[in-house]
This record gives structure tokens, sequence and C-alpha cells, in this order.
């Protein structure tokens, strides 16, 4: 029986052909496959690398729930190790990217993961000077207005 | 039709309400107030309800905590003869409940000689501590859900001893205190009543079978933080203090494989004080429990 392939396409227009089953870890491209079947799925605010991306995330991990059973407990573990790696190497604003792909597509697992890893950069961060640097946030406070903010904002010991 | 979501400037701002929510939820508080001194619209964010009521979910947790065991506990507990050292005064640790024991000391001459003498020469904590010694006997930590870790502090032969074990059936009136020691695991109807059966053995086989229990579930304990500090008295205490805690959590979910696991890792590793069998460790004492009750006149236990 040969398995049934999906059509999506980006915004740039690239059509990526994948198996129903690994399409179907986003909720929205699950209730569309039924909505309208057989046809083209345009997603028109998803680049090709994003959609190449968040298409790779799905199939490793719908390898790994069909190949689940026996092995299923180091697989788990070997899964959440892939995941670190796997947004371990995006960089910054295609993490950004992928978190939105991910809240849009709603695929919750990949959501966790991603907004795991931005909140590991946050927490990274001893303090604003950082956080500002690191996310490229421009500050647009007066030295008054922090002093105010910090005295709200004081930590009770 | 929203087509870039490539946005370099102000990538947290641009994010959904949903998501931000979701990061936020992964916080502490003290990255929540970096991220507020950051620009002026990160600080509205901030300001927003959402995003503290999933922190307030700890401090729930500490509540209950504060409500359920340390309002009922944190006072003197007092066992017959107070003058002899049988007091047990229950006080805040770090994030936890520590209960020491007061051990009696006559106040010598020098104690009062030093107050008599210049008691500006000596600081004050000198003094109390030439007065009041003591020492921990067990400690009730507050774990982030709210629930509690048990810990019996303790010496085996020579080295100082950890031994987790669980508080259960604290009531807002409760005026004893008691460790028992019970069975968690009911595999047969006969043997599921050992809890019944703990509070019928007389004196000397309870202390006996609380012996045994805590020789199989003890914790040697050497490295430093551990034995260190119980309670922050400065600030810079506290990653000393929490590193301590971490520790004790860990060991409490691992038991001796403790140092090399995580406490993030919920597989299950997970060591288990109730794995403890009891029947097994009768069977294997049995000949040196005998002898044991054989010189005890008042034994009831079959």
């Amino acid at each position: 029986m040969s398995k049934k392939m999906i059509v999506l396409k980006s915004s740039e227009g690239v059509s990526f052909v994948v198996e129903e089953a690994v399409a179907r870890q986003s909720k929205i491209i699950s209730f569309l496959v039924e909505e309208f079947p057989d046809r083209e799925l345009p997603l028109t605010n998803m680049t090709s690398e994003i959609l190449r991306k968040t298409i790779e995330y799905c199939k490793k991990h719908v390898v790994e729930d069909d190949g689940g059973g026996d092995s299923s407990s180091s697989s788990s573990g070997d899964l959440k190790e892939w995941d670190v790696k796997f947004v371990a190497e995006i960089d910054q604003p295609r993490l950004m990217d992928l978190l939105m792909a991910a809240n849009y597509l709603d695929i919750p697992s990949l959501l966790d993961v991603t907004c795991q890893k931005v909140a590991d950069t946050i927490a990274a961060c001893n303090d604003e000077k950082e956080i500002r640097a690191t996310f490229n946030i421009e500050n647009d406070f007066t030295e008054e207005e922090v002093e105010a903010i910090r005295m709200e904002n004081q930590y009770p010991i | 039709m929203v087509r870039e979501f490539k946005c370099d400037i102000f990538i947290l701002i641009s994010l959904p309400e949903n998501i931000i929510v979701l990061i936020y939820r992964l916080l502490y508080p003290s990255d929540i107030c970096n991220l507020s001194f950051c620009c002026k619209s990160l600080c509205d964010i901030v300001s927003s309800e959402n995003v503290w009521l999933d922190q307030c979910e700890i401090v729930k947790a500490l509540c209950r905590f504060l409500v359920e065991v340390m309002k009922p506990l944190v006072r003197v507990w007092v066992y017959q003869e107070p003058k002899l050292g049988n007091v047990v005064y229950l006080m805040h640790g770090f994030l936890s409940d520590v209960g020491c024991r007061i051990i009696p000391q006559e106040v010598g001459p020098l104690a009062i000689l030093y107050i008599d003498y210049d008691p500006f020469q000596l600081p004050m904590w000198d003094i109390l501590c030439l007065i009041i010694m003591w020492s921990p006997v067990f400690e009730i930590i507050c774990y982030l859900d709210g629930s509690t870790k048990f810990f019996l502090q303790g010496r085996d032969r020579k080295d100082s001893c950890l031994y987790p074990g669980f508080v259960t059936g604290i009531e807002k009136s409760c005026n004893v205190l008691s460790l028992e020691v019970e069975q968690r695991q009911e595999k047969t109807s006969s043997e599921a009543s050992t809890n019944e059966l703990f509070s019928k053995l007389s004196c000397t086989d309870k202390k006996y079978l609380v012996e045994l229990v805590t020789n199989h579930v003890g914790l040697l304990h050497v490295s430093e933080p551990l034995s260190v500090k119980l309670f922050p008295t400065r600030r810079e205490d506290e990653g000393m203090l929490l590193e301590r805690r971490t520790m004790l959590l860990k060991m409490h979910k691992f038991g001796v494989n403790w140092k090399h696991l995580n406490l993030k890792e919920e597989d299950g590793l997970c060591y288990n004080p109730k794995q403890v069998d009891i029947n097994e460790m009768w069977e294997k004492n049995h000949d040196a429990y005998f002898e044991f009750a054989a010189t005890n006149k008042e034994r009831d236990f079959n």
C-alpha cells in the first residue's frame, strides 16, 4: 500500500511533497486535509526555509512515533536529544520564525521546544543589557524611568 | 497576507500574546524583571496580569507549604524530660522546616564572665553560641509543586547520614510527632496492614524496626554544602543554600546514585525508598533480631 502524499506550498511557491502522517502532526494541516482532500495546500506566510525545517522536525517525530513499541523509552530520550540539537543549530531570527510557524500550524511539541529555547536564551542573560544585546532590542528608557521601574520591582529579601 | 515573520528588532515584542505567555511561564521572576528593563514595550507586557498569574503558581505552592506544614509544626516540641535535652525546636530554614534538638548546656562561669566583663567586646552571636547548642534532627523541604520531602538527620557510626522519608498526616491541631515505618507497597492483603502492625509493636520493637529500616535507606554525606549551613543569614548564602537544596532533592529522588542524575530526568530512574522490602530484611536479620529480642522481656511480636 503506498502512503498518501500531501503537497505543501511555501510563500515562494516551492512545493514540498510529504507523507500525510508527517503533515498531520500539524492540527491545522490535519484539518485542511480533511476539508480539502487531494489539493495542494498553500502556506503563504511560511518561507521555503522555515517550511523545510518544520517538515524536518515532523518527519523525525513521526518516525519515532511509528517505530515505538519495544525501544520506546530509549528512543524518547534520543528524540529529546535530537530536539535540543535541532533548536541549537538554528540562529535566532530563524528560531523566531520557526516558533511562529509552530504556532501558526499548531504543532504543540515544536512550539514547546522552541519556546524553551527562547526562555533558556533569556535566562542565560544576567541583566537587561545582555538581553538587549542578544535580542537586538533598542533601549527607549531614560535613566529616571529605569530607576522608577527598578524601585517598583525591587526583589524583596 | 502576513508574509514575513522575520524582523530583527523587537522580535520578542512582535510575538503573539499566547506565545509570550508560554515563554514567560518558563522563566523565573528575576528573568521577567530583567526583561521589563529592556524597553517600554516589554515593560508593558510584563506588567500585564497574565504573566504574573502563572508565576503565582510557584508562590501558591510555597503558601500551601507555609499553611499546611510550617504553621502546625513550627514551635517547640517536648518529650518527657525537657531538661535532658528532649526538646526539638522547629524553625524556618531555606525553603524548608528544620527540627533542631536543643542540647542542654551548663552555663559555665566563662559565659557569665564574658557577659559581665564587657558585652561590647564580644559580638552578641558569640555569647549566644556559648549558651545554646543545637543539632539538626530532621528537615522538611518544600518542593516546587508544594509537596514535601523529608530527611532525618543522623549518624552512621562516625559519618553523618541522611535518611529520606515522607511526611504524612499533618493536621492543624496535631500535637504528636512520631517516626514510623510504613510499608508503601501493598502486595498481598496480609501485608497491607503493616502500618497498623507498627503501632501495635512494643516500644523496643518499634525502635528496632526503625533502626533496621534507617540502616537500609541511609545516605552518607560528606560533601561540603550539605553539612555547612542550614539557615540563611546573609544574602550571599543564597547560592550555597540553593546548591544544598538541589543536592537534597536529588538525593531524595535518586538515592545513592544522585550525583550522576539530573532532577529534570523524569524517566523511571527514580530511587524509591519504598522498595525496601521489610520482609526480606526481617529474614536476613532474623537471627540478630531474636538475639536482640530475647534480652527483652516485654517482647510481644510473633
